[in-house]
This record gives C-alpha cells, sequence and structure tokens, in this order.
C-alpha cells in the first residue's frame, strides 16, 4: 500500500504541478481529449499493475470511475457547464481517485469523485471567476493534498477523528493536519471569494504578476550560454577526473594475496572427512580462523581429545562455515592437546586454517606437515579481518561464481546471466584467486564510466561548465565508488547503461542532423552492443532498453510520423532505420545473450547453450518472481529516492575502538538534489519542451517505474543505474540558472566534495573510529553504517 | 499578584481550579468582545490592543499558576521537608533555617537568588497567614516566577517600542510572547527558569540601550541585572558575551583618550558590580564543595534518557519529522532530536495532557509553522543585515543562545537537557524577528498571520481547559 501510495502522490502531483505551471504560462489549450484519455488509462493502469488482489468493489469503483471520465469528456467535448480538456485532465491525473480506487473503497472512490467534479465544474463554470483561474488551481491542488494527506492518515496509518477524545495515548495527528488544512483552505477559498466579488482590481494585479514572472523565466531562458567546441581542455578534465577516480577506486582496493592451496575434504580424498590437529602440550586456544575454499556453509563438528575420559569430546556440533574466499570464526575458547575437525558435508575446500591461543599468537600443530596445504600460507592470516582479505557481501556469489567459469567448476550463481561474472573473472585470471583480482574488473569498468560520464555531459550540454560539474558529481557519489569497489554486476551494468544511453542519444542527434548515415548507424549499432551487453549481465539492462526504445520512438513518432502524410513520405527512411533497429536492438543482443552461455558448456554442463539459455532463463524468471524475504537492508524504491537505507557491505571491528565499513548508499547532496532536479527537469521537458530534460527524464524514469511492480526483496544498488542520470539532470538543472549557474554550480560541488570527504572511510572502507561513524555520519536512524 | 494569591488561598478556591479557569475563561472572553466592539466603533488602537493582549497574557500566567500547584508540572522539586536535595527543600532550609545550604546535593548546587526571592514572598504571604504547612510556604515562591513572567511580557513590549517595530509586528510579537505556553509553565513553577528569563530579556534591553545612550545609569542596571542574574542562574553567562561584543565595539569607536578612560571606567564600575554579585555563591560552592561554576548534575545513572548514541545530524540538523506527526508532547525517554524536542517542550513542557487531541496538535502545527516563518526572518535579516541595526543582534543572540544550546546538550546528552524552559528567550527573540518580518511585508503573510491567531487561540484555550 505504500509504494501505491507513493507512487500515486509522485505521480499526481507532478501532473497537477505541470497542470498550473502550464495554466501559469497560457498552455492550458495544449490538452486534448487523446491527451486526456492517455492520461486516464495510464493512471488507471499504474494502479491496476500495482494491484495484486483486484475484488469486485474495485471493478465497480473503476467502472464508476470510467462514467465519471466519460461524462467530463462529453462535457469538455460539447464545452457544456464551461468545462474544458484541462480540467478533465484536473480530473484524471488526481492521486486522490488513483488511491481510493486502490483501497477498494467504493463509496470513498465515489465520494472523491463527486466532490472533484463538482469543484471543478465551479472553476470552470463561473464566468466571472475565470481570470481568477489560477489562483483556483491552487486551491484544487491544496485540497489535493489535504485529500492526500488524509488518505494516508487513515489507509497507513488508520487514524480516525474517534482517537481524539480517546485518551489512549494515540494522537492522530496527520488526520487533525488534514482535516484542519482542508478548513483553512476553505476559508481561505471562501475569503478570497469574497474579496474577488468586491475587488476585480485583485485579478488583473494577479495576472500581471503571472504575466512579469513569466518574462523573467522567459529572460532566463534566454541566458542560456553558447555552446564551445571539445578541445584541449577537456581532455585536460577527461584525464583527470579519471585519474582522481581510479586512484580513489584503486587505493586499498583489496589484497593481492590470499591463501591459494588447499585440502579437499571428502570420502575420495586423500585426506577424507576428518583432520586431526595434535599440538605436543596443552595449550589454551581462543579460535580457529578457516580460509574457506569455494563451497560455501559447509557443516564441520570441532571436538578436543579428553586425556582424562579418552574420549572425543564434542564442543562445536555442526557448526556452518559460511563464507567462501575469506576468514571465517569459530571462537574455541578451551584448553586441548589435541583438535579434531569432522566435515559432516559432502566435500569442503579448505584453503586455510590458523589457530590463535588466548594472547591472539598464532599456534602452529606439531603435525601440521600431515594436512601442508592449510598450513603454508599462514603469514597471509591478517589480525583483523575486513573486506580488504576476503569476500564482502554478494561476492561470495559473484566472485565465486567467476572463479568456477576460470576452473571450470559447476557454476553456483545461476540467478543473473553470466556476462558480468565472466568479466569478474578475467581479473581472476590475471592476478589469481584475491580480493584484488576479483575487483579489478569492477574497478576498471567503474573508472571507465568517469570518461564515457563526461563525454556524455560534454555531449549533451554542449559546454565545458555543466560536463564538468556532472563529472565531478559522478566522481563524488558514494555508490559509484562503493559499487567500483567491490566484485558484483551493478557496476558493470550501469557502466553497459550508461553506454547505451550515450549513444543513443548520438544516434538520435545524429539521424537528427544528417539522417541515417554511417556514423548514426554506427552509433546505432554500439546502442546495440552496450544494450546486449547490459542484458547479457543482469536483466535490469532491460528496463534501460525499455527506455532507449521509448526514446526513439519517440523521436521517430515526432519527427516523421506525427502524420500519415509524413509517414508515407518518409517511409524508405523508416524502413532501412527499421533494419539498423532489428539488427542492432534484436539480432545483436540475441546474439550476445545465447553467447555468454557457452562457458557453461566448458563447466560440465553437457547440454547445448541454447538449451542451458532457455533453462536458465525460465530458471530466473521463477526465481526472481518469488524471491521475497525479509532482511535487514532491503528497502523499497520510493526509499530509495530519498537515500533511506543504506546497505551494510562489511563491517569489522578493529584495534583502538576503530572500524571498517562499507556500506552502499548515495552521497545525500547529490541524491536530495537530484530530487529537485529531477522535478525541475520534467518541468523543463513538459513546459518548456526542452529536448534534453525530456531525454534525461524519460532515462531515468525508465529505469525507476518498473520497480514500482515488482514484489520482490529490492536493495537500494538496484538504484544505482538509475542514479547515475541524477547528475546529468543536475547539471541541466544548474545549466539553466542563467547567471547563477557557475556560482550554483560551485557550491553545490564544493558542499557534495566536503559530504564526500565526510563519508569516505565508510564508502570506501577506510578505517576510523566507531564513535566518528555513529556520531557523525549516521544521519539518518536507518543508515546503518557501523 | 500576592493579594491575587493570598485570597485564592483564602476563599478555598485553590480546591476548585475549575473556577479559576471559567475565570480565566470568562475574561479572555471579555476582552475580545471590548475589542471587537472597539473595532466597530473605529476605536480599535494599537495602544489598546496591546494592552488588551498584555492583560490577557498577564491573565493566562497568573492564572495558570493559581490553578497549579507546585507539585504539578513541576521540575525537581523534590521532598517538601527541608532535609531534602530539591528545591523545596532549598526553600525551607533558608525559611526554617535562615542560612544555605551546607551541601550541593540535588538541587542544593543551584543559584541563591530565586530561592531568596522565594522565601521573602513567602514569608510575606505565609507570615500573616495562620496555619500554612511547608508545602504553601514552597507553593507561594511561584509568586516570583510568575513575577517574573509578566515582566518578561513587559519588558518585551518595551524591547519592541525601542527596536521601532511598526504597528502589526509589534502587536504579533508581543502576542507571541503573551501566549507562548512555556512562559505559563515557567511562570506557575518553583525554579529559576522564570527569572532567568526575565533577566536575560533585561540583560538584551540595556545591552541595546547602552548601545544608544552609553549613560552611568544604564550601565549600572546592566551590572545589576548582570549580578543578580548570575546569581539566579551562571549560564546567564552566554548573555554576557553578547553585551561584551557590544562593549568592545563601542570601545573600537572610541577615538579619543578621555573618553575611552571615562568608558572603561564604565566597563570597570560595571564589573565591580556584577562579577561579585554574580559569582559570590559559585566561588563559596567552589571553596566549600570543589563545584565547577558549570556544574550540573551527572545524569549518568539515568541511562534510559541518553540521547548521545545518535549521531550529530540526527540530533541537531535534520527534524525528526517521524516523532513530529506521532505525538504532540516530548518524551525525554525517547526523543534525541533537539529542534522538535524545543518545539514541542515550547508547548507543553515535558508533561502530556488530559484533553481533546485538537488543541495540542494546532498548537504544534501553528508552532511548527512559526518555526519555520522564524528561519525565514532570521535569513532575511542576515541577507540584509546592513540596515538591520537591532534586528540584527537579535538574530545574533538568538543564534548565540542555539549555540550555547547545542553546546549543552552535546556535553550533556540526555532527553530532559533539551527542555526549552532553559531557552526561553529564544521564543522572544523568535516573535521580534516575527514581528520584523511581518514589518517588512515579506511573502506568506496571511499564512504567518492566521499560524499566529490558530496558536494564540490554541495556547489560551489549551492552558484553560487542560483538566
Amino acid at each position: 500500500m505504500q509504494s501505491l501510495f507513493w507512487a500515486a502522490a509522485w505521480y499526481g502531483f507532478i501532473a497537477l504541478w505541470l497542470a498550473y505551471w502550464k495554466k501559469k504560462k497560457g498552455m492550458e489549450g495544449s490538452y486534448t481529449g487523446t491527451s486526456c484519455l492517455a492520461g486516464y488509462l495510464l493512471g488507471r493502469a499504474f494502479v491496476m499493475l500495482q494491484l495484486r488482489h483486484l475484488g469486485a468493489v474495485a471493478v465497480e469503483a473503476a467502472v464508476m470511475d470510467a462514467g465519471t471520465v466519460v461524462l467530463c469528456m462529453w462535457l469538455a467535448g460539447k464545452q457544456r457547464l464551461g468545462f474544458r480538456w484541462e480540467y478533465v485532465w484536473l480530473y484524471v491525473s488526481n492521486p486522490v481517485i488513483l488511491l481510493s480506487l486502490s483501497s477498494l473503497r467504493k463509496t470513498g472512490a465515489v465520494t472523491a469523485a463527486l466532490l472533484l467534479v463538482l469543484l471543478i465544474i465551479k472553476l470552470g463554470g463561473i464566468g466571472r471567476w475565470e481570470r481568477h483561474s489560477l489562483e483556483l488551481y491552487r486551491y484544487y491542488i491544496s485540497f489535493t493534498a489535504c485529500a492526500m494527506i488524509y488518505l494516508a492518515a487513515r489507509l497507513l496509518l488508520g487514524q480516525s477523528g474517534s482517537q481524539c477524545t480517546a485518551g489512549d495515548g494515540s494522537y492522530p495527528m496527520l488526520w487533525i493536519l488534514s482535516v484542519s488544512l482542508a478548513a483553512a483552505t476553505a476559508v481561505s477559498l471562501l475569503h478570497r471569494m469574497t474579496v474577488w466579488r468586491k475587488d476585480s482590481v485583485m485579478g488583473k494585479a494577479s495576472e500581471q504578476e503571472s504575466a512579469a514572472e513569466s518574462e523573467q523565466e522567459a529572460s532566463a531562458s534566454q541566458c542560456l550560454p553558447v555552446s564551445d567546441s571539445f578541445n584541449g581542455r577537456d581532455i585536460v578534465f577527461l584525464v583527470l577526473f579519471t585519474a582522481v577516480y581510479a586512484g580513489l577506486a584503486f587505493f586499498r582496493l583489496g589484497s593481492t594475496a590470499a591463501p591459494q592451496s588447499y585440502v579437499k575434504l571428502s570420502e575420495d580424498s586423500d585426506v577424507g572427512r576428518q583432520m586431526i590437529f595434535r599440538f605436543g602440550e596443552e595449550i589454551e586456544l581462543s579460535r580457529i580462523e578457516i580460509f574457506l575454499g569455494v563451497e560455501s556453509g559447509r557443516k564441520i563438528s570441532f571436538s578436543c581429545y579428553d586425556y582424562d575420559a579418552e574420549k572425543w569430546e564434542v564442543f562445536d556440533s555442526r557448526r556452518e562455515i559460511a563464507s567462501v574466499f575469506t576468514w571465517n570464526t569459530v571462537p574455541v575458547n578451551r584448553k586441548t592437546r589435541m583438535l579434531a575437525m569432522v566435515l559432516m558435508d559432502e566435500e569442503a575446500y579448505i584453503h586455510e586454517i590458523v589457530f590463535l591461543d588466548r594472547s591472539g599468537r598464532q599456534v602452529l600443530p606439531v603435525n601440521w606437515q600431515d594436512y601442508a596445504e592449510v598450513f603454508d600460507e599462514q603469514t597471509l592470516y591478517p589480525r583483523y579481518t575486513t573486506y580488504y582479505e576476503g569476500t564482502m557481501f554478494d561476492e561470495v556469489y559473484h566472485a565465486r561464481t567467476a572463479y568456477e567459469f576460470v576452473h571450470r567448476l559447476p557454476v553456483y550463481e545461476i540467478t543473473h546471466p553470466p556476462l558480468g561474472k565472466l568479466l569478474i573473472s578475467i581479473g581472476i585470471r590475471l592476478f589469481g584467486m584475491t580480493p584484488f583480482g576479483w575487483r579489478l574488473a569492477c574497478a576498471l569498468l567503474g573508472t571507465a564510466m568517469v570518461p564515457l560520464m563526461y563525454l556524455f555531459a560534454r555531449r549533451i550540454f554542449r559546454q565545458r561548465g555543466p560536463a564538468v560539474f556532472s563529472t565531478g558529481l559522478f566522481c563524488l557519489d558514494f555508490m559509484h565508488l562503493t559499487l567500483s569497489r567491490i566484485a558484483t554486476l551493478d557496476i558493470i551494468v550501469a557502466f553497459f547503461v550508461l553506454g547505451m544511453f550515450f549513444f543513443m542519444y548520438l544516434s538520435i542527434a545524429g539521424l537528427r542532423q544528417e539522417g541515417l548515415t554511417l556514423r548514426s548507424g554506427l552509433c546505432l549499432l554500439l546502442c546495440g552492443l552496450f544494450s546486449a551487453c547490459a542484458v547479457s549481465t543482469k536483466w535490469t539492462g532491460f528496463y534501460a532498453l525499455a527506455g532507449i526504445a521509448v526514446l526513439l520512438l519517440g523521436y521517430l513518432l515526432t519527427e516523421y510520423a506525427s502524420s500519415w502524410q509524413r509517414l508515407m513520405e518518409n517511409r524508405r527512411f523508416l524502413g532501412r532505420l527499421c533494419g539498423v533497429c532489428v539488427i542492432s536492438f534484436v539480432l545483436i543482443p540475441a546474439a550476445v545473450y545465447f553467447l555468454s552461455y557457452i562457458p557453461y558448456m566448458w563447466c560440465g554442463n553437457p547440454d547445448s547453450f541454447i538449451k542451458i539459455t532457455i533453462d536458465n532463463f525460465k530458471l530466473m524468471l521463477s526465481y526472481h518472481e518469488r524471491t521475497v524475504f525479509a532482511h535487514p537492508y532491503s528497502s523499497e524504491w520510493y526509499e530509495w529516492l530519498w537515500n533511506k537505507r543504506s546497505l551494510l557491505d562489511a563491517l569489522s571491528f578493529v584495534a583502538d575502538g576503530k572500524a571498517v565499513s562499507v556500506a552502499t548508499f548515495g552521497n545525500p547532496v547529490i541524491w536530495w538534489g537530484g530530487l529537485a532536479a529531477l522535478l525541475h527537469n520534467i518541468y523543463l521537458w513538459r513546459c518548456r519542451k526542452e529536448k534534453v530534460a525530456a531525454y534525461l527524464c524519460i532515462a531515468y524514469l525508465s529505469m525507476l517505474l518498473p520497480w514500482m511492480f515488482i514484489y520482490r526483496t529490492v536493495f537500494i544498488y538496484q538504484y544505482f543505474i538509475c542514479s547515475n542520470i541524477l547528475v546529468l539532470l543536475l547539471g541541466n538543472s544548474f545549466y539553466h540558472m542563467g547567471r547563477y549557474t557557475k556560482r550554483a554550480m560551485l557550491c553545490f560541488g564544493l558542499a557534495a566534495g566536503a559530504v564526500f570527504l565526510l563519508f569516505y572511510p565508510v564508502v570506501a572502507g577506510y578505517p576510523v573510529r566507531i564513535d566518528y561513524i555513529n556520531q557523525g555520519l549516521e544521519w539518518l536512524r536507518s543508515w546503518g553504517l557501523g | 499578584m500576592m493579594g491575587c494569591y493570598r485570597l485564592v488561598r483564602i476563599t478555598g478556591l485553590e480546591n476548585q481550579p475549575e473556577r479559576i479557569k471559567a475565570g480565566m475563561l470568562f475574561t479572555g472572553l471579555l476582552l475580545l468582545v471590548y475589542l471587537l466592539v472597539s473595532y466597530r466603533r473605529g476605536m480599535l488602537t494599537e495602544k489598546r490592543a496591546m494592552t488588551c493582549i498584555i492583560l490577557y497574557g498577564i491573565v493566562m500566567r497568573m492564572g495558570y499558576m493559581l490553578y497549579t500547584g507546585c507539585e504539578l508540572r513541576g521540575h525537581d522539586l523534590g521532598e517538601i521537608s527541608a532535609d531534602g536535595y530539591g528545591h523545596a527543600a532549598y526553600l525551607l532550609k533558608l525559611l526554617e533555617k535562615g542560612r544555605l545550604p551546607e551541601s550541593n546535593a540535588g538541587q542544593l548546587y543551584q543559584q541563591p537568588f530565586f530561592y531568596l526571592a522565594g522565601t521573602l514572598i513567602s514569608r510575606c504571604v505565609n507570615g500573616t497567614m495562620g496555619g500554612s504547612t511547608p508545602y504553601y510556604f514552597v507553593d507561594a515562591a511561584k509568586i516570583v516566577s510568575c513575577f517574573a513572567s509578566c515582566m518578561t511580557l513587559l519588558a518585551a513590549e518595551r524591547v519592541c517600542s525601542l527596536f521601532q517595530l511598526e504597528e502589526k509586528g509589534k502587536l504579533l510579537a508581543v502576542s507571541l510572547i503573551a501566549f507562548l505556553p512555556d512562559m505559563y509553565l515557567t511562570g506557575g513553577r518553583v525554579g529559576c527558569d522564570a527569572c532567568h528569563t526575565l533577566f536575560c530579556l533585561l540583560a538584551f534591553y540595556y545591552t541595546c540601550r547602552w548601545y544608544q545612550e552609553q549613560s552611568w545609569k544604564n550601565i549600572i542596571l546592566l551590572a545589576l541585572i548582570y549580578g543578580f542574574g548570575m546569581m539566579n542562574r551562571t549560564s546567564m553567562g552566554v548573555m554576557a558575551l553578547f553585551t561584551a561584543v557590544i562593549f568592545l565595539l563601542l570601545l573600537w569607536r572610541v577615538e579619543n583618550q578621555k573618553e575611552l578612560a571615562v568608558q572603561l571606567g564604565k566597563y570597570a564600575v560595571s564589573a565591580l558590580i556584577s562579577l561579585p554579585l554574580g559569582l559570590w555563591y559559585a566561588v563559596r560552592n567552589a571553596m566549600l564543595f570543589g563545584q565547577s561554576p558549570a556544574y550540573v548534575p551527572d545524569l549518568t545513572s539515568v541511562p534510559e534518557i541518553f540521547c548521545g548514541d545518535y549521531s550529530l545530524v540526527q540530533r541537531y540538523v535534520f527534524w525528526d519529522i517521524r516523532n513530529l506527526f506521532s505525538t504532540p508532547y516530548a518524551n525525554p525517554w525517547e526523543d534525541y532530536n533537539l529542534p522538535v524536542y524545543l518545539i514541542k517542550t515550547a508547548l507543553f513542557g515535558e508533561f502530556t495532557y488530559e484533553i481533546n487531541d485538537w488543541f495540542p496538535a494546532l498548537l504544534l502545527f501553528s508552532g511548527v509553522v512559526l518555526v519555520f516563518f522564524t528561519l525565514i526572518s532570521l535569513c532575511t535579516i542576515i541577507k540584509n543585515r546592513k540596515k538591520e541595526g537591532f534586528f540584527l543582534w537579535t538574530a545574533a543572540a538568538f543564534l548565540l543562545v542555539y549555540a550555547s544550546m547545542i553546546g549543552f546538550t552535546h556535553k550533556h546528552p540526555y532527553g530532559c537537557s533539551m527542555d526549552f524552559r532553559y531557552v526561553v528567550i529564544l521564543g522572544v527573540f523568535a516573535a521580534i524577528m516575527l514581528g520584523r518580518y511581518l514589518d517588512e511585508k515579506k511573502r506568506g503573510e496571511r499564512y504567518l498571520l492566521t499560524a499566529s491567531g490558530v496558536f494564540c487561540a490554541c495556547s489560551c484555550l489549551m492552558y484553560t481547559l487542560i483538566r
């Protein structure tokens, strides 16, 4: 319900706000029956898709709502009661109706609909208030806001008026706020109506005011700087940003050494399923550290030999050694001369074992040579285990699977396509199965995103300033840096998605300037290749693919198919373009996707890669549908927007009250500012018909909106591909600030930089006092950083 | 005030608080009718409206003080016995034994001004009344707080006049101060908070007067205010910082040596008066108990109210919106966010009330709107600093006191450390800045006036209707 509420609130208020701005700019005539119908269908489809269970009541409410829309449209079509299409739009885009429908409250929906229609009739029907219609719009939006707060109080918090006198400690604060605001708005409206009756000058004044504001805006839009050419300075910036970012990404990325040799515990191995360690004399062991190999979640029983009773005493039965390629701690805290480990699973790969006594010193069993492989890299055990020496978060899946690709073992992680893990495996081939090795590909691609972003921003803005600003912010985003330093798939897919949008922009610009030439065709092919890589890495690439499809189709529809005649005139061009698009966005992605499964065949799978691909496709589909579980770091899509919940990738406590923490979340300055920039860009897109804003908004929304309809457990890093667009939205917003652009960009950039420095330790895993994390960095309660 | 208190005691009205509340309500209605009639007849002047507001502000303070016993909604009163360690014990020690406390345990570490004044008043009120119990001896000390609270209102009106606030702005500022609930709460309680607010405001007022006219009268008054203010509570030192800056500013402007000598002489006299008066008790406690002048009782034994485990940003920068919408009342056991806690305690103290939820909710929401406008006004004043004069000083004093509050709560990270009663003067500064905002006719005048109206109405109704 919360998801739906936020979605409806966002959708409704953006729509109403735009309607207000259009009215203010005298563009209210741009509404047509088609746009109203489209708005109606989109809004209602949006609700229906979010609802999992549709009851008969909802259907009845929807039918009544449809009847109201038909009535409104009829009134507007016939121009009865002063009805216009803009009023139909006000009705269909009202979030209160959407929410009333979704809450399955027929009475609520009907009442809301009736009230709204009455209000709209009032808005349009009385000719003498026509000149005050802008102010009436404000009242309409205010009433809608009150109704939304009321619904939030009723539906989300279960508040009601009867609680006011209950005296049971429950305070219906939001309910009171909504009712009192509505009352205040009503009183204010009545008062204004009295004033309007008396004084017609007020209207003129407000008209003059709005005209002055429009002029101001128009003059601001004329202040846009002229474009400058790409030259040596751009190269300097590009190199500088890339170098600085590479420094950040590779600094303390991970150890280049980790235990490599291992003992395989299994029935058919030389060692068998148990290992017995003799220490000669009695020692007091505090813990055992085990660096586990490729099989995770191994169950091992630990026992000590009791010389008095002459028998083995099990002190930790079936203990799960959970994480692969990192140190797993097993507390012992007992005196012993002999210790045994018995594997309770089929097999396990143990790379290294370290015994530590009470003072934290390493102890070597006297019979260590019996298991030389697990005692030959004792120096690699760090005093404190952090992300630097082992796997963190989902690396236990992705790095492990990459290792399996390298060693042609059966593949473990099959819930995402294999390309990303194949890329990770390149680093493992080069630097071995070490933290640095498995993180290398991600760090490189994260770094490569910086020049790509610069080129994209430079191309979009045609100005160095906003491009430098956007790229600078991109380097300062926390999530970008964190994901560049962890071997997961998100940075890889983000790289390809950024490339997709970049090349699509170049394609559209090329098509607009010179039609379908070799250059624009090549850009389309490259876009297709990047799309192919994106979807072969993670399915979130499909959302971006839908986004570029919308962008391309939107462009073609407006430029070449605005009428049947134009369509006919351009049919040859469109036919050729269609051919290129089929190659770029169907054949290439399909080929890359299928080919990326070839390594499965080398890993012991006897089927053909086509069958493997199809089977895996089905498996992924069912897996992602049913992956619903409670997780402390999971978050909803609407929580991503304001950076509500961070995800803790690694946390280790080291000496002197210090901790090493790695958390995935966004730079609050960039993300919160980006949210405002998004609204501004929507305004630029819808009210000023600004093409860059339109492109960026569609790109952003295409990757965000699908998450509204996904019920699986999701995490903040899934917003990453979307958040990359925020820096461009910010750049575009600041670009339109006229003479304040430079100063504003500087101040914003400095703020983002300062916050980046403040948070650097928890973004990059730098040791820092735990007090600093708790007292200085946990800005929100939901940020678990340490 | 003493007469009223005695009258209530004699007539037994103290046991019939509903009658007192009815009287308050009736007075309010009477004044309202008077204002409406004056308005209809075109006779409503600023002076008349101001008189009504101040009068009703005083009625609210006195009414609240009269119907609220000293044990209700108090802080650290302790056992009503000379052997205790709370405010009551402090007063009773002075009354019964005629000497200052021999320990600094509990509340006995406090500066003695309020207790000395309370003892004096209590003796005057109870001395002529037979059969007074220790409870009444302690209870009568509320008169000092109430008097200070009323004087604060009158002094605020003088400050507004000095600053030449225009008609509307002045009325708004004085209304907000008149009906600021924490003024009733501190005025109806045994404790030095109300006196502290009064001394802070007087110090601010006389510093401004001193800036205008560097006369002996002003400097001696200022010295006495600081002396007694510090004797009341050492945190008056925060305001002294403000005054010190003004002193230095004036010194900077002195050009000839003779003037400089006179000026320095005045400062020296001022120090000679204020320092011994303000610090003698602190020095005594330092000598007797080794107590630091900035001493406050250790609360580590009450870990439930510790809020230092929240980040600084959560505590000081962001507003805890969820808390704001969950309950109107502050909860020292769970709250950690200073801005929200200050707003809530400014309106309701650290207490909950039995009343229809509409009143506290509307009071809180209007309070939030007023705080929002205060922040805008603060920014506007800072932006137009060159032409703001005394208002810039008000803004500076506001920021200084708020910063001191942050420092204090950072040093003592406990729920109850964030109580607004320590910085009620912030409310006065905020009201003055809001008055300025209204005078400047900036955007949102309608909203500001609506919020102020709701605030004043809810404040009066709530503290008249509580059970």
